[in-house]
């Protein structure tokens, strides 16, 4: 394996997305502060669109690096370098969760951050964000399988959708666990078992499914 | 017997043996090519022959159901970052980054080759007439193509795969295009493999032709001994006439007496058996490489 | 580039021989004295942009007929042969005269009447060059 090739397609990749990777972030940043906005309304609206953004930025660069690839004939390009399959779907899974995770990264620490000193913000909320953001990770994960698996725009927004829409019933389920809703509601951080299962459950999903994702791609006999 | 292939895999830029690759409207059967080390090869076939797939199993981007595939001497299969560092693959289905500059894909192109040479890279860019600066979406067609022929002839590669790179292209542009391809060819062991559609492309440049149809090669020599091999045969014949039995030669069409055969395995030979069996000769004819190509093809599909 | 050979596509000759007769015509005429140069094989295959093959048949043509000698390593030269010019040209004279004989049969010519026409063209032509 050539870790000089990975680099080069990695770093290829990650300038590509250069500019989606900025608005991402702007975005992301801007989103945040919303959130922890004194007006109900505003907060509300502010996690609705952080939520968007990290749902909206996945499928978009999976759409642009991953499937982009492949539909645009500039794979055909790539492969024909001096390039093994296995460096490409290093490279390719690598840049494609690094972009990703920069402005999921970003805006879970801001938004666990600003939770955290605001004046008026309950600080015991900060216990749902990371099973929230894990969902979301795990959904784009998810959306990562299925985009190696079927090279379908199609069936990648299909799942998008699905996760879209599970999300809400898992926000719905989280915060009617008793005492979940307790802890949300003071200024205490206590972190109760049930979260911690879930968020173990929603690593274990991200993990499992970004090695089957690969071993998918590296098993690939034909890659145009 | 593995020490006769060796030395016989170190004189062939290319060796497929019996390769075979089946997708659900189309089949690639048994394809057998060796091409000599220091030769252009044409690969010529209607489209949809298999020239593209052929192709792209050389490259490792498709892997066959069966059979050998052998580039440079080595293994596709468990050498395809050391063969492919070797040979420049041009594809007319490949596309580069769209808004990105021609000089952004020679640095990145540049980084994964060692061998890469920055003057000859900067002689191509002038002598095609590209500009460094200009993004992939605003070059036209022909640009395009020597952007990524540019990419390929400045890594020096030893093996050339050129699948139908001058589709499209304007005289101009095509003349421009098959100087450079040339100009490889002067040194000794640099080999080229071109698909086309059109013989004409092929005729003057290859050394030897391979003529695919239908997922099967139909027929594979040098192009002189096409050329040598074919003629159309006017004849007169006696009533009752009956064509000798000759290996190659078919009946194209008759008017009462007059015959048109064409034959597939020339020799002096082939008068005297005509003579012999009352027909009396008009003319001999050579045929073009274009009218052996469709002639293979039709003979082929029986 | 910028050859002194030249290969037409509208000839319907093959092309090795028009590498040939190119070659022979520019040694008959002087322009390529014994001793001069032709570029190699492989040169000439890209300058023209036909295969190296047929350049390859054109000069062992040239070779067998004395018109050029290849040195091992060393490329490709016009034979040294001080009378090889008027050799060339004296071929191509008795080449002539052959298809005219033959012509001059087929339109069923006596001997005579041969020898009169080549004497008439012979006259004529040197009362144009006068």
């Amino acid at each position: 394996m050539n870790l000089q090739a990975i680099k080069i397609l990695f770093l290829k990749d990650l300038f590509l997305s250069r500019k989606y990777l900025f608005a991402y972030l702007v975005a992301g940043i801007a989103c945040s502060f919303l959130a922890c906005a004194p007006s109900k309304t505003l907060s509300f609206l502010g996690f609705i669109l952080t939520i968007t953004v990290a749902i909206a930025s996945g499928i978009h660069l999976i759409g642009t690096l991953m499937l982009g690839e492949s539909t645009d004939q500039t794979r055909l390009f790539i492969m024909s370098l001096p390039v093994s399959l296995l460096e490409y779907a290093i490279g390719k899974i690598a840049v494609v969760l690094t972009t990703y995770l920069i402005p999921w990264g970003t805006m879970l620490l801001l938004t666990t951050g600003l939770t955290f000193i605001m004046p008026d913000a309950t600080r015991g909320a900060i216990i749902v964000v990371p099973a929230i953001y894990l969902f979301l990770l795990a959904g784009f994960s998810l959306q990562l399988i299925t985009a190696v698996a079927f090279e379908s725009v199609g069936a990648t927004i299909a799942v998008m959708v699905g996760c879209n829409v599970l999300l809400n019933v898992f926000m719905m389920q989280l915060f009617a666990i008793p005492e979940v809703a307790e802890i949300v509601k003071g200024d205490a951080i206590v972190w109760p078992s049930s979260v911690v299962w879930i968020v173990f459950v929603e690593l274990t999903i991200v993990v499992l499914s970004i090695a089957f994702a690969f071993a998918m791609q590296t098993r690939k006999r034909d890659l145009v | 017997m593995s020490a006769i292939n060796n030395t016989v895999d170190s004189q062939l830029a290319i060796h497929l043996e019996s390769v075979g690759k089946r997708y659900k409207h189309f089949e690639l059967k048994n394809v057998s090519l060796c091409i000599p080390k220091g030769t252009v090869a044409g690969l010529i076939g209607p489209n949809g022959a298999g020239k593209t797939t052929t192709m792209r199993i050389l490259m490792g981007l498709v892997t066959p159901d069966h059979g050998t595939v052998r580039v440079l001497g080595q293994a596709i299969s468990t050498n395809e970052t050391a063969v492919k560092k070797e040979v420049g693959y041009f594809s007319d289905d490949m596309r580069l980054y769209k808004p990105e500059s021609v000089s952004w894909h020679i640095q990145f192109v540049k980084s994964l080759f060692p061998s890469w040479d920055d003057e000859y890279a900067d002689e191509l860019t002038r002598r095609f007439g590209l500009i460094p600066e200009q993004s992939i979406k605003s070059l036209s067609h022909g640009q395009r193509v020597k952007t990524m022929l540019l990419l390929i002839l400045a890594r020096r590669p030893k093996l050339l795969i050129l699948d139908e790179p001058t589709n499209g292209l304007d005289p101009v542009a095509k003349y421009e295009v098959h100087t450079e391809i040339m100009r490889v060819v002067k040194d000794e062991d640099r080999t080229i493999l071109y698909s086309s559609h059109n013989t004409q492309d092929v005729e003057q440049i290859c050394d030897s032709i391979t003529f695919i149809d239908r997922g099967q090669v139909i027929a594979s020599s040098d192009c002189s001994e096409f050329l040598a091999k074919w003629r159309r045969i006017k004849v007169v014949v006696p009533d009752g006439w009956h064509p000798p039995a000759l290996d190659g030669l078919g009946l194209d069409s008759e008017l009462n007496r007059y015959r048109v055969l064409t034959t597939s395995a020339y020799t002096e030979d082939v008068h005297e058996l005509l003579n012999r069996s009352g027909a009396a000769i008009e003319s001999v004819e050579a045929l073009s490489l274009e009218e052996i190509f469709v002639q293979s093809v039709i003979r082929g599909r029986g | 580039m910028n050859s002194w050979l030249t290969i037409s596509q509208a000839d319907p000759r093959p092309l090795y021989t028009q590498v040939i007769d190119q070659v022979k015509r520019r040694v008959s005429t002087g322009d390529l004295p014994p001793g001069s140069e032709l570029p190699s094989i492989r040169q000439l295959a890209a300058d023209l942009k036909i295969s190296v093959i047929t350049i390859k048949r054109a000069y062992l043509e040239l070779e067998r007929d004395g018109v050029i000698q290849t040195r091992q390593g060393k490329g490709s030269y016009v034979a040294e042969n001080p009378g090889l010019a008027s050799e060339l040209l004296e071929r191509e004279l008795l080449d002539q005269l052959a298809s005219a004989a033959s012509l001059g049969q087929l339109l069923g010519k006596s001997k005579r009447e041969m020898i009169r026409l080549i004497s008439n063209s012979f006259d004529q032509t040197s009362r144009e060059e006068s």
